[in-house]
C-alpha cells in the first residue's frame, strides 16, 4: 500500500476505499504495541496515543515500554482495556549509548510476551526481533546517516549524542564514537521487520537507502481539528515547538529574529540546548524577545497558538514534524525550512518554504508583520489542510497495515471437546544442576532424591536437558506436559521460571506439536501477586503456538492442596485474573461433589486428584479414582480429567508435615501399580478428556515415569504403549 | 563598575511640541566608545505599538561627543530627523502613519553588530506649554495634601532619603505607595529622591533614572528600595556608598500564572526569585505581608527572619477612618485589579456569568488598567465568546481615579477577587473599608489581610459559589455578619497603614 499525501479528492475516495476495506469489526488482533518510553509527548508517543485511543475496544493491546505515563493515557482516554508492561530502564553511564542501542533491545525481546502481532516504534526497537513485525521508526538512527557530523561537541575531548527519546546527551570520548556507530550499525540490519512503516515519503525514501528495501507503507501522523478561539493576532508574535536539541536549529530563529524589528519568538520546548540557546539570546541583545517555555498544558498552548503571527521550524531535514501540522490546524502559517516530510504538505498557500538562512526567515517575518491580510490568508490554507491529515486517518491507516500483516487467525477449532483423550504429564523443572544443588538432595525437609535420572543429575534450564527430556515425551506419544511453576510470599521459582522460558523456545525451535500448560503452585495467598504472575504468563505464554488449548482457550492447571477453599476475596480476584481460560485443579484432595461451589466458586473447570495412589488403601483405590470422577462431574466440571501415577514414597523427606500422613509409600510392584491406574483409565466411560500422568519427574516423591537408574524406561514405555492403545480405540469409535 | 553603564538621556524630560523638535542627548563614555549607532524612534504616545502605531525610526552614526544635538520636523507632509545635523545612515517611515496627538521619542543605542538595545531614554512631546501642564497634572504636586503622618524623628543634616524601585507608575500598588511615601517625607521636610528604571513619562520630571543613582547617592543618606522583580541595576545599588540600606519586598508574582500571555514578566520574576539571596546584603528588612515575608525569609535563611518586618503597603491620608455602609447598592460584582494574567479575571468573569443565572439583570464591574494587550483580549473573548455574555454586562471600567473608584466601592453589591498571587491585595482592604462584602479566592495573602473576614473559597467552582453569593446577598442577617467582621478587620489594619511603620523602618 502505497500512501502520499493526497490532495482533497483523493484522500475522501482513499478514506472510503480503506473503509470498505476494513471490516473493523471481523479481526481483532492481540497486539504487542513497544514504544522506548511513554513519558512525555513527542510525535512517536503522541502516534501512540491517538491510536492506542482507537484501538483499544477493537483490539487486545499490550503497551511495552520502558516507562509509562499513566496520567497521559488517561487524558486520552485510553483505559485499563490496555494492558501495561514496563521494560528495563535505559542505561546510564559508560558505554550507555551503545548498550542501549543494542543490548537494551535484546534485553527486551525477552520481556515481552508471545503476541499475535508486533507493532513498534522508534529505533531500535526493530532489533526486539519479534514477529510478525510492523515497525514504524519513525526516522532511522540519524546519528549513523545524515547526522553523523551533527554531534555536540561538549569541550575537551568529549562529545555528546542520544537516541531519542532520551532527554539529555550520553557523554563519551570522542575517540569512542565512530567505533560505537560501527558496532551499532552491525547490529542495525540484523532485523527484518515484515513490513516498515515511514511518516511521509521523505522518510520512506530515507529508510529505503538504509536498509536497501522498499518502503510503501507511508501512514502520515494527524492533528486534532480544533475549534479556533478568535483572538486577534499579534503581528509581531511567532512561536515554535521543538525539542531544544542541536539539530532543531533554534539558534537560526533567534538569530533570524534579531534581524527583525519588535518581533517575539515563544520557544515551546525543553531539552539540553536550552541555557545555551539563553545564553544565546543575552549576547545578541534580544533575550527580552525571545522566551522559553515548557510544560504547557493544552489551554496554554491553544492560546499561544491562537495569538501568534506564524510558526516557525527550522530543524534539520525533520522526518515528519507533527508539530507543523498542529500549527496548521491552529490557522497559523508556517515559515519553516525546505527540507523534510512536512514539506509534503506545503504549498504556497498555506507556507513560506525558504533555505536554512536567519535572513530568509527574517525577511517573511518582516512580510507577516507589515500583511496581516496575507498571514490569515495563508493561515486559513493551512488550516484546510489539515483537516486532512486526522489522527482517525493516521489509526485507520496503521490498523489496515496490522490486519495485512498479521498471520491468518487459527482454524477454529471445532466446537466440542477435543476427539482424543489427551495425554499429558506433570513435568518439574525446578532442577538445578549437580548433585547438591537444588532439588537434588540439596535439603533434608524437602530436597531427599533416592533415585537417580538417567541423565544423572541434570540442570532443568539446560537446552540438551530440555531437549532430551521433549524427545521423551514425544517418543512416549505424549499430547502435553504441565509445567509447575511455584509461587510463594517472595517471588516465583527462578529456576522454573526460566526454563519455562526456553522450553517454549526450544519447542518452537523443534517444531514440536506437544502443547505445554503452566501449573501454578500457590503459596502465597497474595491475590495481587498471583493475579501479576497470571498477567505475565497470559502475556509471555498463552499466546505462544504450543501452549495448550482447551476449546480455544488456554488452559492453566492450580496444584491445589485446599488452603485456598473458601477465601471468598482471593478466589473472585483469581476468577478475575483468570477471565478466559481453563482453570484446572490438581489436588491434594479429592472435588467436592455438588458442595465444590461452596469450596471454590466455580473457579475450576476440571479436577483431578494430584497424588491418586494417597487416596486410600490398595483395595480401594479404584473405588476412590471412580468417586473422584462422580464427585468432579457432581461439580459441573466441565472437563474429565484424571490422574495416574506409577507408584508413591515420600518417605525420605524430613518436612515434618508429612509425618502424620496415613500412607507414604505405595509400592511400584515392577510397574503394576501404574499399569493398574492406566487400565482403569481405558476402562472409563465417558472416556476422560484430559490424563494426567503424575509425574515425570518428581523424584522426591518417587512418582517419577523419567528414565532412571532405578527403573530404567520401564515407566516410559508403559506410558508410550498406554498412549498408543488409547489412540487406537479413539479412532474406532464410530 | 557603573562608569561602564551605557547611559543615554534626552536633555529634556518632555518637549512641548510635535511639529519641531528639538532637544539634546547626553551620551554616556561608554556608549559614545561602543560599536553601536543611535536610533530615534517614533511612536504615537496613546498607542505605542509597532507597526500601528509607529511613525518611524532614523538611526545615526554615534555620536563622536556628549551632548549631541537631536531635531526632529514631523508635519503631515514630512517627517524628518537629523542628529549633530547629521542626516541618519538609515531609516523607516511606516507606509501607513498613524493619527496621533502627542508622541513618544525614544533615543537608543543599538549595537552595529547584533542590533540589540544598549540603552534606552524616552519622553513625551505633547502640542505645546499648555498641553505641557495638562500633561504634568496627571500627578498632584501639592506636597502638603492630603495629611500624611508626621515624622517622630528629625533626620540628621545632610541625609537624603533615596526611594528606589524598578518601577513608579501611578495606579500601580508599587508605584502609588513610593509616591506617597515621597509625598510623606516631603510634608516631613525630610530630603527624598526617587529613582526608577521606568515610570509614567508625566512624572519623569521626578523621578530620576535608575541607573543616575551612583551619581547622586551621598555617604550619610539611605535607600528605601522597594522590590518585586528582576532588577539588573542590584548589583551597582548593592555596590552603592551610603549609611543604610532598606529592602521593602511586595512578593514575587509566580512565573507560571503569567508565561503565555506575558512570557517577558514571566521571566523578570523568575529572575527575581534566582536573585532573592541576595537581599540578604540590605541592612534592614520590611515586606507587605507575613506571606511575602515568610517568602523572603526562605531565600535570606532563618538567620533574617526574625528581622523582617510587615508593614502594609499604603499610606492612608489622616484622619484614617472606615466609611459607613449607606449607600443604595446596585445588584453588581466589582472586581479592581491591573488586567494581569495572574488575576483570572476571567474567573470573575466565569463567576459572573454563572450568578447571571440567578441573577440575570446584575452587572460586572471591573476596575483597572489592561497594560497587556494579548490578556485583554483574551478576555474579551472569554466574555464575548467562551461566555456569550450580552454586551453591558460587564462594564470595563479601565483606570479610573480615587473618587470615583470609591463611588464604586460603595455602590456594588459584592467585591470579588479570583486571583491566584498576591502580596497583599490592597482592594480587598478598600472593598472592606467601603462596607463591601468580599468573595475572594484563598490564596495566602489574601487569606491574611482578610484576618477570617469575608468569605474565602478554595475551589473555583463557579456555579456553587454563584449559588453561595446569591445566597449570602439575600439573607440581610448574613450580609450584615459578614460586614461586621470585615469592619473589624479594618479597624485592625487602619492603624497599621498610617505610614510610621516606614518612618522605623528609616529611623536612626
Amino acid at each position: 500500500m502505497n500512501r502520499r499525501a493526497p490532495n482533497t479528492a483523493q484522500f475522501v475516495a482513499t478514506s472510503l476505499r480503506q473503509e470498505a476495506e476494513i471490516d473493523h469489526d471481523a479481526r481483532s488482533l492481540d497486539l504487542a504495541l513497544v514504544i522506548p518510553s511513554l513519558e512525555k509527548y513527542g510525535g512517536a508517543e503522541r502516534v501512540v496515543i491517538e491510536c492506542l485511543a482507537r484501538w483499544q475496544k477493537r483490539h487486545r493491546i499490550t503497551l511495552y515500554s520502558a516507562a509509562i505515563n499513566d496520567r497521559l493515557l488517561e487524558e486520552h482516554g485510553i483505559t485499563d482495556r490496555v494492558s501495561r508492561r514496563l521494560l528495563t530502564p535505559f542505561f546510564e553511564g559508560e558505554h550507555a549509548l551503545l548498550l542501549n542501542a543494542v543490548l537494551l533491545p535484546k534485553l527486551w525481546r525477552d520481556e515481552i510476551g508471545t503476541h499475535e502481532i508486533y507493532h513498534t516504534h522508534l529505533w531500535p526497537t526493530h532489533l526486539i526481533d519479534r514477529h510478525p513485525m510492523v515497525w514504524y521508526p519513525h526516522e532511522p538512527l540519524r546519528m549513523l546517516h545524515d547526522l553523523r557530523y551533527e554531534q555536540k561537541y561538549l569541550g575537551g575531548e568529549s562529545e555528546g549524542s542520544h537516541i531519542y527519546p532520551k532527554y539529555d546527551y550520553d557523554r563519551f570520548a570522542a575517540r569512542l564514537f565512530e567505533p560505537y556507530l560501527g558496532a551499532i550499525a552491525a547490529a542495525d540490519g540484523t532485523v527484518v521487520p515484515q513490513r516498515v512503516v515511514a511518516n511521509s515519503r521523505y522518510c520512506a525514501d530515507y529508510l529505503e537507502k538504509v536498509y536497501g528495501r522498499k518502503v510503501d507503507d507511508i501512514v502520515y501522523p494527524g492533528a486534532e481539528p480544533t475549534t479556533p478561539l478568535e483572538l486577534p493576532r499579534d503581528p509581531n508574535l511567532f512561536v515554535t515547538v521543538s525539542q531544544l536539541w542541536d539539530h532543531k536549529r533554534i539558534r537560526l530563529l533567534i538569530e533570524a529574529l534579531a534581524l527583525t524589528n519588535e518581533t517575539q519568538l515563544i520557544v515551546i520546548g525543553s531539552g539540553p540546548e536550552r541555557d545555551w540557546l539563553v545564553e544565546l539570546t543575552e549576547r545578541l541583545g534580544v533575550s527580552d524577545r525571545v522566551f522559553f517555555l515548557s510544560g504547557l498544558k493544552n489551554t496554554e498552548l491553544e492560546l499561544i497558538f491562537a495569538r501568534a503571527s506564524a510558526f516557525l521550524f527550522a530543524p534539520i531535514r525533520e522526518p515528519f514534524g507533527i508539530v507543523v501540522l498542529e500549527a496548521f490546524a491552529a490557522g497559523l502559517p508556517l515559515i519553516a525550512v525546505n527540507e523534510g516530510g512536512y514539506s509534503e504538505l506545503c504549498t504556497p498557500e498555506n507556507a513560506f518554504l525558504v533555505p536554512p538562512f536567519p535572513s530568509a526567515f527574517a525577511k517573511k517575518m518582516s512580510l507577516f508583520q507589515s500583511d496581516p491580510e496575507l498571514r490569515d490568508r495563508m493561515g486559513e490554507a493551512g488550516r484546510r489542510t489539515a483537516v486532512l491529515y486526522t489522527w482517525d486517518r493516521t489509526a485507520r491507516e496503521l490498523e489496515a497495515v496490522l490486519l495485512e500483516t498479521a498471520p491468518p487467525p487459527p482454524p477454529m477449532e471445532p466446537p466440542g471437546k477435543p476427539r482424543h483423550t489427551l495425554v499429558g504429564a506433570q513435568y518439574y523443572l525446578w532442577y538445578a544442576e549437580g548433585y547438591g544443588a537444588a532439588h537434588w538432595n540439596d535439603n533434608a525437609a524437602f530436597g531427599h532424591v533416592a533415585d537417580q535420572p538417567l541423565l544423572g543429575y541434570y540442570g532443568s534450564m539446560k537446552g540438551e536437558t530440555i531437549e532430551r527430556h521433549l524427545g521423551q515425551f514425544e517418543a512416549m506419544g505424549l499430547d502435553y506436559a504441565i509445567l509447575n511453576l511455584h509461587v510463594d510470599h517472595s517471588e516465583i521459582n527462578d529456576i522454573e521460571a526460566g526454563s519455562i522460558d526456553r522450553l517454549f523456545r526450544l519447542a518452537a525451535e523443534r517444531g514440536s506439536k506437544l502443547r505445554f500448560a503452566v501449573q501454578i503452585a500457590p503459596y502465597s495467598d497474595d491475590a495481587e501477586a498471583l493475579a501479576t504472575v497470571v498477567d505475565r504468563l497470559r502475556t509471555q505464554y498463552m499466546a505462544h503456538p504450543n501452549y495448550l488449548r482447551l476449546e480455544g482457550k488456554p488452559a492453566l492447571f492450580w496444584f491445589w492442596t485446599g488452603a485456598h477453599d473458601r477465601r471468598e476475596r482471593l478466589l473472585a480476584a483469581l476468577a478475575k485474573a483468570t477471565d478466559g481460560l481453563v482453570n484446572i485443579a490438581a489436588g491434594l484432595r479429592l472435588p467436592g461433589g455438588a458442595g465444590e461451589d461452596a469450596l471454590t466458586h466455580r473457579l475450576f473447570s476440571g479436577f483431578a486428584p494430584f497424588s491418586p495412589l494417597e487416596l486410600a488403601d490398595s483395595a480401594n483405590l479404584e473405588n476412590i479414582w471412580n468417586l473422584a470422577c462422580r464427585r468432579a462431574d457432581e461439580a459441573g466440571m466441565e472437563y474429565r480429567v484424571v490422574s495416574v501415577s506409577p507408584g508413591y514414597d515420600d518417605t525420605g523427606l524430613a518436612d515434618v508435615r508429612r509425618l502424620g500422613n496415613p500412607r507414604r509409600a505405595i509400592q511400584r510392584d515392577g510397574g503394576e501399580t501404574f499399569a493398574r491406574g492406566l487400565n482403569w483409565i481405558e476402562a472409563l466411560s465417558p472416556r476422560p478428556d484430559l490424563v494426567v500422568v503424575s509425574t515425570f519427574n518428581e523424584f522426591h516423591e518417587n512418582t517419577h515415569i523419567e528414565p532412571s537408574l532405578g527403573h530404567g524406561q520401564t515407566y516410559v514405555e508403559l506410558t508410550r504403549q498406554f498412549v498408543e492403545r488409547l489412540r487406537s480405540a479413539s479412532d474406532a469409535r464410530p | 563598575m557603573t562608569d561602564e553603564l551605557l547611559r543615554i538621556a534626552f536633555g529634556h524630560r518632555a518637549v512641548a511640541s510635535t511639529e519641531a523638535i528639538g532637544t539634546t542627548l547626553a551620551v554616556s563614555d561608554a556608549a559614545l566608545q561602543a560599536d553601536a549607532s543611535i536610533v530615534i524612534d517614533v511612536y504615537d504616545l496613546d498607542h505605542p505599538v509597532h507597526p500601528a502605531g509607529h511613525l518611524g525610526w532614523w538611526k545615526f552614526r554615534m555620536a563622536a561627543a556628549s551632548p549631541v544635538d537631536i531635531r526632529l520636523r514631523v508635519d503631515a507632509s514630512a517627517v524628518e530627523a537629523t542628529l549633530a545635523n547629521e542626516p541618519p545612515t538609515q531609516l523607516w517611515l511606516n507606509p501607513a502613519p498613524p493619527q496621533y496627538r502627542r508622541l513618544l521619542l525614544n533615543a537608543v543605542v543599538r549595537s552595529n553588530t547584533t542590533n540589540a538595545i544598549l540603552a534606552l531614554d524616552r519622553i513625551a512631546a505633547v502640542p505645546g506649554e499648555d498641553a505641557l501642564v495638562e500633561f504634568r497634572a496627571a500627578f498632584d504636586r501639592d506636597w502638603s495634601s492630603p495629611r500624611l503622618a508626621p515624622s517622630p524623628y528629625i533626620p540628621d543634616p545632610g541625609q537624603t532619603i533615596h526611594i528606589v524601585s524598578r518601577a513608579i507608575f501611578q495606579r500601580d500598588a508599587v508605584g502609588e505607595l513610593c509616591l506617597d511615601l515621597y509625598r510623606m517625607l516631603r510634608q516631613n521636610r525630610i530630603p527624598v529622591r526617587m529613582h526608577a528604571e521606568g515610570c509614567d513619562l508625566t512624572i519623569n520630571d521626578i523621578v530620576e533614572p535608575q541607573n543616575l543613582l551612583h551619581e547622586r547617592i551621598g555617604p550619610a543618606d539611605q535607600v528605601l528600595y522597594f522590590y518585586s522583580q528582576h532588577d539588573p541595576l542590584l548589583e551597582p545599588l548593592l555596590a552603592a556608598d551610603c549609611a543604610r540600606k532598606c529592602v521593602y519586598f511586595h512578593g514575587i508574582t509566580d512565573p507560571d500564572l503569567v508565561r503565555v500571555f506575558d512570557p517577558e514578566l514571566s521571566v523578570v520574576c523568575a529572575k527575581a526569585i534566582a536573585e532573592l539571596p541576595r537581599l540578604a546584603r540590605f541592612d534592614r528588612f520590611a515586606a507587605n505581608s507575613r506571606h511575602s515575608a515568610s517568602a523572603l525569609a526562605r531565600a535570606l535563611g532563618p538567620e533574617r527572619a526574625p528581622d523582617i518586618g510587615v508593614i502594609p503597603p499604603q499610606i492612608a491620608p489622616r484622619p484614617a477612618a472606615r466609611h459607613e455602609d449607606s449607600a443604595p447598592r446596585q445588584d453588581a460584582l466589582l472586581s479592581v485589579q491591573q488586567m494581569r494574567p495572574h488575576k483570572k479575571v476571567e474567573d470573575v468573569l466565569r463567576l459572573f456569568a454563572a450568578y447571571r443565572e440567578a441573577s440575570p439583570s446584575a452587572q460586572c464591574w471591573i476596575v483597572g488598567r489592561a497594560p497587556n494587550r494579548a490578556y485583554r483580549d483574551y478576555l474579551d473573548w472569554v466574555e464575548r465568546k467562551e461566555l456569550g455574555l450580552p454586551a453591558g454586562a460587564v462594564r470595563w471600567l479601565g483606570s479610573v481615579g480615587p473618587a470615583e473608584l470609591a463611588d464604586l466601592y460603595r455602590s456594588a453589591s459584592a467585591y470579588v477577587s479570583m486571583s491566584e498571587d498576591e502580596g497583599f491585595c490592597l482592594p480587598l482592604f478598600e472593598a472592606m473599608r467601603n462596607g463591601l462584602p468580599v468573595f475572594a479566592y484563598g490564596v495566602p495573602a489574601v487569606a491574611e489581610t482578610l484576618g477570617g473576614s469575608g468569605l474565602r473559597f478554595a475551589t473555583k467552582d463557579f456555579p456553587h459559589l454563584a449559588e453561595h453569593l446569591a445566597a449570602v446577598l439575600a439573607d440581610p442577617a448574613r450580609r450584615s455578619a459578614l460586614l461586621a467582621g470585615q469592619a473589624r478587620r479594618v479597624d485592625d489594619l487602619l492603624p497599621r497603614m498610617s505610614g510610621t511603620g516606614f518612618f522605623e523602618l528609616l529611623s536612626p
